[in-house]
C-alpha cells in the first residue's frame, strides 16, 4: 500500500481501477496471456521493437541530413537504448515467466528504468526520463496499433491518473465511465480541478510524481476530502473506504429529500442559496437540488482550449441556455477571469514573471476592449431573456470599475441603436477579492448594485500565498483572522448601503464555515452545485443567534487553526452527520 | 591497479563527472561506441549500480551519473589498460568527442 498526499479539489471517495495516461493518452491495461500465447507475444515484441528501431533510424537519417549530425545523434542514442541487451532480457523474462502481455511487460520494464531517475537531482539529467518515455511510446505504438485504447472509448468505470490533463483530453473523456481524477501537477485552479468539480467526481491534484509506481488496472482509492491517493490499498483500508463511500451514498439520498424545501434557518431567516457553475450543463445540477439561482457563472470555458476567440453567438448561446433554464431566478454572469497566458487568442508581448500579479481578469479585458465588448454584448442580449446580472472580477481600483461600467454603458448604446433588446437596468456588481477593494469598500458600495466575495483570491492576495503551491497549502486558510476581518468589513459596508452581498469562493461550499458566514451577516451564499444539499441542511439546523455567537467567538481567536477546529466542533454539535 | 600478466589484465580506475549535464544520452552513446573498440569486457559503476559498457546503454543512463559523482571504470581482458584509459579520458574531456580510431 502506498499513500500520496495531494491537494483536494473535488470531494468524495472513489474506489476503482486505474487508467494511467501518459502524454499521448495511452492506456496500458494489466493483461496476462496464456502459456500457449507466450511464443506469439515474443514475436509481437520482436516485431514492435524492429519497427520502432526502423522508425528511429529513419528519423536519425532525416534529422542528420536536415539539421546535422549533432541533432541526429539523439536518435542514434535512442536507437542504442532500444537495443539494450539487458532491457530486452527483462521484457522477455516478464513475458515468459509472468505471462505478461507484450505491452504490459514493456510498460513495466520501462517504468522501472524511469523510476531509477527519481533520485537524480541534476535537472538536465532528470529530464532524460522523458527520453525513456519516448522510447516506451515508440514500442507501444507498434504493439498497440489499432488496438490502442481510446479515452473516448471506455467500457468500464475507471479512475484517471495522469501527469496533467489538457482541456482536449478531458473533453474527450467518456464522462459516463470516469469516476475520479488524479494529476501529478496542478492546483485548485487547474483545468482538472474545474472539470472534476463540474462532473461532481472526486479529484486530487499536485501529488508529485507517482505514475511510475502504478500500472493500468491497479486498484486505487481517491479520497477527495483529504487529498489522498492510495495505491494498492490493503484490505483494512479498502474496507474503511468502502464503508465511507456507502455512507456518503446514503447521506446523499437523504439530502436529496431537501430539494423542495427552502434554505431557511430554524428561526425562519431565509438564506438565498445559489450555485456556482462553469459549464452550461451544470445548470441541471443546480436545478435538481433546488438552487435559488446561479450566484457565479464563470465564463472562462468559452476561451479555453480553442484557438480562436469565441464570437458573440457562442457566448450568447451558452448564456441563453442557462438563463432560460433558470426562469426568473437570478443568474450572475462573471466576465472573463483568466490570465493572459490562458487565453490562446490573445497575442502576448512577453512572459510574465508573476502572472497572478499581472495581466489577467478585468485588467486583460480592459486592455482587449473589442474582446470585452463581444462578451458584454452577449451578456446584455441574454439579459432580455431572464434575470441576468453582470459581475466584474478582480477589481482593485475604482478606476477599473468605472472604466468597465463605461464600456458596458457604451455597449448598451450600441445595442439600443440597433434596436436589440436588453435589460437597461441590469444589476452591475463586482467581485471583492483584492484587499485594496476591501480597504476602499465604502467607496465601492456607492457604485455597484451588488458585491460578491471571492474568497479563493482574497485569501491568496491577503496572505501573499499561491494557493496552487503545494508547499504553501498550510498558509492558505479561509479561517485566517485577517481574511475574516476583510469579510466582516465588506459585509458591514454593504449592509450600511443596503447593497446585497454574496460569498462565492470555495469557502462557501464547505459546511464547516456555514455557521460562521451566517453569523457574520451573510444571507446569500453561492456554492458548488454538489454542496447545495449539505449547506442547506446546515442552514435548516441552526438559528441565527447561535451563528452570531459562533462568529463572535471565532473573531476573538488569533489563528486559523484554532478557528477551524472550533468551527468543526460547533458543526458537530448542531449537524453531527456533516461534521466528518 | 594491475593484476596478472599478458593475456587477462584487470584494470580499474575512478573518474569524476565534470560536465554540467552528467552522463547524458549522447554521452552514453559515446561510451558505448568507444567501449566496443576494445576486446576487454568493460563495466561502469556509480554508487552501487553497475552497467556493462558495451551492451546496456539503458543501464548506463540509469546510473544517473551526475556532476560530482565518482564513477568506477573496470575492464578485464588483453587491452584492459588501454580501454580504461580511453574511457576515463572521454569522461574527463566532458564527453566532447571520441578520440580518432586506432
Amino acid at each position: 500500500m502506498q499513500k500520496l498526499q495531494g491537494i483536494p479539489v473535488s470531494p468524495g471517495v472513489a474506489i476503482g481501477e486505474a487508467l494511467v495516461l501518459d502524454a499521448e493518452g495511452f492506456r496500458i491495461p494489466e493483461r496476462f496471456v496464456s502459456r500457449d500465447a507466450v511464443a506469439a507475444e515474443l514475436v509481437r515484441l520482436e516485431r514492435a521493437v524492429q519497427a520502432a528501431a526502423e522508425e528511429l533510424a529513419r528519423h536519425r537519417d532525416t534529422i542528420t541530413r536536415e539539421l546535422g549530425p549533432k541533432y541526429g545523434a539523439i536518435f542514434a542514442a535512442h536507437l542504442e537504448l532500444l537495443q539494450d541487451v539487458q532491457l530486452r532480457e527483462e521484457i522477455e523474462h516478464l513475458i515468459r515467466q509472468e505471462h505478461y502481455s507484450a505491452e504490459y511487460a514493456v510498460s513495466r520494464a520501462f517504468r522501472r528504468y524511469a523510476q531509477a531517475f527519481q533520485r537524480v537531482t541534476n535537472p538536465y539529467l532528470a529530464e532524460r526520463v522523458n527520453d525513456i518515455y519516448d522510447l516506451e511510446k515508440g514500442i507501444l505504438r507498434h504493439l498497440l496499433g489499432r488496438r490502442r485504447e481510446q479515452l473516448s472509448d471506455l467500457s468500464s468505470p475507471v479512475l484517471v491518473l495522469a501527469h496533467n490533463l489538457t482541456p482536449s483530453e478531458t473533453a474527450n473523456l467518456d464522462r459516463r465511465f470516469v469516476r475520479g481524477f488524479v494529476t501529478e501537477v496542478g492546483g485548485p485552479g487547474s483545468h482538472t480541478a474545474i472539470v472534476a468539480a463540474a462532473l461532481e467526481i472526486p479529484a486530487v491534484v499536485g501529488t508529485g510524481a507517482f505514475l511510475t509506481e502504478v500500472s493500468g488496472g491497479d486498484l486505487v482509492i481517491i479520497d477527495g476530502h483529504n487529498g489522498l491517493v492510495i495505491l494498492h490499498p490493503d484490505e483494512q483500508t479498502l474496507a474503511r473506504y468502502q464503508h465511507e463511500a456507502e455512507q456518503a451514498r446514503s447521506l446523499a439520498v437523504r439530502l436529496q429529500s431537501l430539494r423542495d424545501v427552502p434554505a431557511q434557518t430554524a428561526d425562519g431567516v431565509r438564506i438565498e442559496l445559489m450555485g456556482n457553475i462553469e459549464f452550461p450543463y451544470e445548470v441541471e445540477h443546480c436545478l435538481e437540488r433546488g438552487a435559488d439561482g446561479i450566484g457565479l457563472y464563470r465564463t472562462e470555458f468559452l476561451y479555453l482550449g480553442c484557438e480562436t476567440e469565441p464570437d458573440e453567438q457562442a457566448h450568447f448561446q451558452a448564456y441563453a441556455q442557462v438563463v432560460r433554464a433558470m426562469g426568473d431566478r437570478p443568474v450572475v454572469i462573471r466576465t472573463l477571469d483568466l490570465g493572459a497566458d490562458k487565453v490562446p487568442c490573445i497575442q502576448r508581448t512577453e512572459e510574465e514573471r508573476n502572472p497572478f500579479l499581472g495581466l489577467r481578469s478585468i485588467r486583460l479585458a480592459l486592455r482587449n476592449i473589442p474582446m470585452f465588448r463581444t462578451q458584454l454584448r452577449a451578456i446584455l442580449r441574454a439579459s432580455a431573456l431572464g434575470n441576468v446580472r453582470v459581475m466584474f472580477p478582480l477589481i482593485a481600483t475604482l478606476l477599473e470599475l468605472r472604466q468597465a461600467k463605461m464600456i458596458l454603458a457604451d455597449v448598451m448604446e450600441d445595442l439600443a441603436e440597433h434596436g436589440i433588446p436588453f435589460n437597461r437596468d441590469i444589476p452591475v456588481g463586482m467581485m471583492v477579492e483584492v484587499p485594496s477593494a476591501v480597504m476602499l469598500i465604502e467607496r465601492f458600495v456607492e457604485e455597484v448594485d451588488f458585491l460578491s466575495i471571492g474568497t479563493n483570491d482574497l485569501i491568496q492576495y491577503t496572505l501573499a500565498v499561491d494557493r496552487t503551491n503545494k508547499d504553501m497549502v498550510g498558509l492558505y486558510n479561509p479561517t485566517d483572522p485577517a481574511v475574516l476581518r476583510l469579510i466582516v468589513m465588506t459585509i458591514e459596508a454593504a449592509k450600511r448601503k443596503g447593497v446585497p452581498v454574496n460569498l462565492c469562493g470555495q469557502m462557501s461550499s464547505s459546511p464547516i464555515y456555514t455557521m460562521l458566514l451566517l453569523g457574520l451577516g451573510l444571507r446569500q451564499l453561492s456554492v458548488a452545485p454538489s454542496a447545495i444539499p449539505e449547506i442547506k441542511q446546515v442552514c435548516r439546523s441552526v438559528r441565527i443567534p447561535q451563528c452570531e455567537a459562533v462568529a463572535q467567538r471565532a473573531l476573538s481567536m488569533d489563528n486559523a487553526r484554532d478557528i477551524r477546529s472550533y468551527l468543526k466542533e460547533e458543526l458537530r454539535k448542531y449537524v453531527p452527520e456533516l461534521a466528518d | 591497479m594491475q593484476e596478472q600478466g599478458n593475456q587477462q589484465l584487470r584494470v580499474s580506475r575512478q573518474v569524476r563527472i565534470r560536465n554540467p549535464e552528467g552522463m547524458h544520452l549522447r554521452a552514453v552513446n559515446l561510451v558505448i561506441q568507444l567501449a566496443r573498440r576494445f576486446q576487454s569486457s568493460i563495466t561502469v559503476s556509480n554508487h552501487n549500480l553497475r552497467a556493462d559498457a558495451k551492451t546496456t546503454p539503458m543501464q548506463l543512463l540509469a546510473l544517473g551519473a551526475q556532476p560530482g559523482d565518482e564513477l568506477s571504470i573496470e575492464a578485464i581482458g588483453p587491452d584492459a589498460l588501454k580501454a580504461v584509459e580511453a574511457i576515463v579520458r572521454l569522461i574527463e574531456n566532458r564527453f566532447e568527442e571520441l578520440p580518432p580510431e586506432g
